[in-house]
């Protein structure tokens, strides 16, 4: 394999100390339950936070997740990740959260592109948040299955295939779907500069 | 990136779409096809600029700021499941076939319930039981008078069709129907 981004399974971590906590919470026991909620709470608030850009909101479907989780638990089976059936739930409710909003406000695509960040400071760190807040807008822009696989893979580092199982798409999809989604980012924003396409 | 590089600037062979150049970024091509792509990408400017476009996609991204929860959902969480959903998966799928049947069949909240086909079930019983009361008590005996009127206007529908015989002398009224 030639490249440069490593693809650290999402599952890598899952220790034994996991796996005897999820023994203990499929058997009905909360407190294990709790401990499994400490190990996954931040990613799945993060995948969530940049998925609907709201933090409020982001913090109650996270919590609405690990309810579902547990209510969902005794239809968990080992060969499933854990974190990779988590954050299977976490994009279902997140995709559910997008429909809902766009059924109560429409939001146009084009406020506030301005970068909100304008506070003094050295040229470099000034420009890498802009960068950065640029990218931030950039994402919004994006169709949802974009934005959510380039989220998975970038920031979460799945691999082709937990992808394929959190999105529920064969691997030869995941592939071409990647590569449309940074090419949609790519139009939107200048990696290098951070400049965005307008 | 479909089209060909600029003539005199490219690698043999034509340029790779960008799925690739994004499965190479990757690192999710095998060795030699990721070689090969290299290899092209050092004589084609075009796809050298779109390789590193696509890394640099990825660097903006590593770059971003960390998103933390700064609260613990668990202490929270655990509550609520302790006092409100009582283990669920405990409760769910686990012990005789009955009490799973049970639980598949009972409706776990009133609104569940509101909306179930129990709640159609017992509210159509319900009516009936209501309408059939309703109507036990309208049936008061009658009285006589009563009884004579009811029996005459029953008469106008006799037994035997207009314009028939009747069966036997005496069988029939004036009016032609049957005693």
């Amino acid at each position: 394999m030639i490249g440069e981004r490593p693809s650290s399974g999402a599952d890598a971590g899952a220790d034994t100390g996991e796996v005897r906590e999820l023994a203990r919470a499929r058997a009905g026991d909360v407190a294990a339950f709790g401990a499994l909620v400490r190990r996954h709470q931040e990613r799945v608030f993060r995948f969530l936070h940049r998925m609907l850009d709201a933090r409020e909101e982001a913090m109650e479907l996270t919590q609405d997740v690990f309810v579902k989780a547990w209510q969902a638990l005794p239809d968990w089976r080992p060969e499933a990740a854990f974190s990779t059936w988590l954050l299977q739930i976490a994009r279902n409710a997140a995709l559910d959260q997008l429909r809902r909003r766009q059924l109560v406000r429409f939001a146009p695509l084009e406020e506030g592109l301005e970068v909100a960040d304008d506070a003094p400071g050295p040229e470099a760190r000034y420009a890498s948040r802009q960068r950065q807040a640029q990218l931030e807008r950039a994402l919004q822009r994006l169709a949802a299955e974009h934005r959510e696989i380039l989220l998975l893979r970038e920031v979460e580092g799945l691999a082709y295939g937990e992808l394929a199982s959190v999105l529920g798409i064969a691997e030869g999809t995941v592939k071409s779907r990647l590569a449309r989604a940074r090419s949609a980012l790519l139009e939107h924003f200048d990696p290098h500069t951070g400049a965005s396409h307008e | 990136m479909n089209s060909s590089c600029p003539t005199g600037s490219c690698a043999p062979g034509p340029c790779p779409p960008d799925e690739a150049l994004s499965a190479l970024v990757d690192a999710a091509l095998p060795s030699e096809a990721g070689a090969g792509l290299l290899a092209h990408c050092a004589g084609c400017p075009r796809c050298t600029r779109r390789l590193a476009e696509l890394r640099a996609l990825g660097d903006a991204f590593a770059a971003l700021p960390a998103i933390r929860l700064e609260v613990d959902l668990a202490a929270q969480l655990v509550d609520r499941l302790q006092a409100g959903a009582p283990a669920a998966a405990r409760k769910r799928g686990q012990g005789p076939w009955w009490v799973r049947w049970m639980d598949r069949i009972r409706p776990p909240t009133p609104w569940r319930f509101a909306f179930s086909p129990f709640a159609g079930s017992v509210a159509a019983v319900g009516l009936g039981l209501w309408l059939g009361g309703m109507l036990m008590e309208l049936e008061e005996p009658l009285s006589p008078l009563a009884a004579n009127t009811t029996l005459a206007a029953m008469s106008v529908f006799g037994s035997v069709p207009p314009g028939n015989l009747c069966p036997r002398a005496g069988a029939c009224g004036a009016s032609g129907n049957a005693r």
